[in-house]
């Protein structure tokens, strides 16, 4: 399905005369799971609080299932869960009542949606116990579970794993994927978090100083963080003849500006180097590419330099 | 909206605070009635009239009413109730009405017993008096004493005790706009203690300047709103009824005002 759920075009915010986004546009696509990548100040939790309409830009647009305008936005919204920054929940409440008090303000009729969703999340033996008496992350199962009341088709989730012992931060990975293949679910998901969202998003939009820097989908950002030796040369269709040839692989990639990825060899260079001689290629770049996730987040949002 | 109303209720119900400020006013206007009792039979002494009237209704409300905003509206900022109401479509038009429903109904809650102990109290046939300080149902338990209260009076303090409730109500409604803008009960709750303070004060300018008191009764902390009983005529029910609303509706278009564009952090 690639249904846009969610267009944002040309978004502005200005906080104090400063912008904290600036003409950000993103689309996101039914079924999906986006990882929002950015540092702290990056303008992640902005950005979505926008979404849900609890802040408003100073330009741009926001288009929702379709519909755009103040009005239609707040009726989209009744498709949509939330949970930014931090789980709202009632303290003196037990963890029932917290989802029955949002159960009844969404107008949800079916009552056995609490038992399901606190099972769902992990919570389903929490009895009486109250709210305020919760481990942080057992407020974020709670949180996620108000968010996904009414079987939202847009999830937003601000930091969603914080507070997450290794076991919950599995869970509710497994829980995102499960929503997003079994039920169509879009979600937003911001992490700081680089190697979580890795095993969670689809696709990832990298976020700085309220710009956005990239948007790409996994299969990019694996291609983009995998070592390859890179060469740039006068006769790429040589060269590839020859990596077939007297290397014998395929395993390399031809990209739009002639340039060749060669993802095997990455121990032996030097002989990659000396039949690119003897066949009398000129090369104009031999060098070792590639990242881990967060170098390559650090290149992006123009940190330091790739390894 | 009413789904709004409804989960609003749903938390007032399971509110410790609610519970508290109830037996506050349920000890408060025993008090209050044991007090007036006392000081029309000569028991104690008239200093404590001061006392007595710290337990009164108009006293009472203007503290917790105000703390029942801040319960009710300034910790749904805390408990992201509001963003959450928000973020899933409710019009924020929609959630300062419904807000404003449920804590009128909260004020009405908490100012029940004192309705039901000055009815009691009234059907007794025992006199009562609190002397010049006496307003709201301290006021209709003072001046109904000197009458005998007839059964057929009953319908018409059910009326006066409704309207009072109204009245407190619309003063209270000060503090709709307050905790949307403050939405901190340490500020709502002194702000409006001191607004009740003022509306005291000026109550009494009003009765030495006949100008200021028509530009004052058209808010219901003046035109005797608070001193309505059992020889209040139609007109001056009637009066009080539209002051009210229409202070609400005021209160309301300015918060909406506030809110329409704010900043929900």
């Amino acid at each position: 399905m690639n249904d846009g759920v969610l267009k944002i075009n040309n978004l502005t915010k200005t906080y104090k005369g400063t912008d904290v986004l600036h003409n950000v546009s993103i689309t996101l696509e039914a079924g999906k799971i986006y990882g929002l990548i950015g540092q702290n100040g990056a303008g992640k939790t902005t950005l979505m609080r926008l979404i849900a309409g609890l802040s408003f830009p100073k330009s741009g647009s926001i288009e929702l299932f379709g519909h755009t305008g103040e009005k239609a936005l707040e009726t989209e919204r009744k498709r949509l869960g939330a949970m930014i920054e931090y789980p709202g929940l009632t303290p003196n409440m037990s963890a029932g009542d917290n989802l029955k008090l949002h159960r009844i303000m969404r107008g949800i009729p079916n009552k056995e949606v609490e038992a399901e969703l606190l099972t769902l999340v992990g919570l389903g033996e929490t009895g009486k116990k109250k709210a305020k008496n919760f481990s942080l992350g057992m407020k974020q199962r709670l949180g996620i579970a108000i968010a996904l009341l009414g079987n939202p088709e847009l999830l937003i989730l601000d930091e969603p794993i914080n507070g997450l012992d290794p076991i919950g931060v599995v869970e509710i990975r497994n829980l995102l994927i499960k929503l997003c293949e079994e039920r169509q679910m879009t979600i937003l998901i911001s992490s700081h978090n680089l190697p979580e969202l890795y095993q969670t998003a689809t696709d990832y939009i990298i976020i700085h100083k309220g710009e956005i820097k990239q948007t790409l989908t996994l299969e990019q950002l694996e291609e983009n963080c995998r070592h390859h030796i890179l060469i740039s040369c006068d006769q790429p269709e040589k060269l590839t003849s020859i990596l077939e040839m007297a290397l014998n692989t395929t395993n390399y990639k031809v990209m739009p500006d002639q340039s060749v990825k060669l993802y095997d060899y990455l121990d032996d260079k030097a002989l990659v180097a000396r039949l690119i001689f003897e066949n009398g290629i000129i090369v104009t770049n031999f060098s070792i590419e590639g990242d881990t996730l967060e170098n390559y987040f650090i290149s992006v949002v123009g940190g330091e330099s790739h390894a | 909206m009413l789904n709004l109303i409804q989960a609003d209720l749903f938390k007032m119900h399971k509110s410790m605070a609610i519970k508290i400020l109830f037996s506050i006013t349920t000890i408060s206007a025993l008090a209050m009635t044991v007090l007036a009792y006392l000081l029309e039979q000569g028991q104690i002494d008239a200093g404590m009239i001061g006392i007595g009237f710290m337990f009164s209704d108009v006293n009472m409300v203007s503290i917790l009413g105000a703390v029942l905003a801040g319960v009710f509206i300034c910790g749904d900022f805390d408990n992201k109730t509001i963003h959450d109401a928000i973020s899933s479509g409710s019009s924020r038009g929609t959630v300062i009405v419904s807000k404003a429903i449920v804590f009128f109904c909260g004020i009405g809650f908490i100012l029940l017993p004192y309705a039901i102990v000055t009815g009691i109290a009234l059907w007794t046939g025992f006199g009562f008096n609190m002397g010049a300080v006496s307003v709201g149902f301290l006021n209709n338990l003072t001046q109904a004493s000197t009458a005998a209260f007839q059964a057929s009076n009953l319908l018409k303090f059910l009326l006066i005790a409704l309207i009072l409730i109204i009245v407190y109500a619309s003063q209270l409604s000060v503090c709709v706009p307050l905790a949307f803008i403050l939405k901190k009960p340490v500020l709502v709750v002194p702000i409006y203690y001191v607004i009740s303070l003022l509306g005291g004060q000026l109550s009494l300018l009003a009765a030495s300047s006949p100008g200021f008191n028509r530009i004052f009764s058209l808010t219901p902390f003046g035109g005797s709103y608070s001193f309505l009983d059992l020889n209040a005529q139609a007109a001056d029910i009637f009066k009080a009824i539209l002051v009210s609303v229409i202070f609400i509706i005021i209160m309301l278009a300015i918060t909406y005002a506030a809110f329409r564009k704010a900043e929900i952090k």
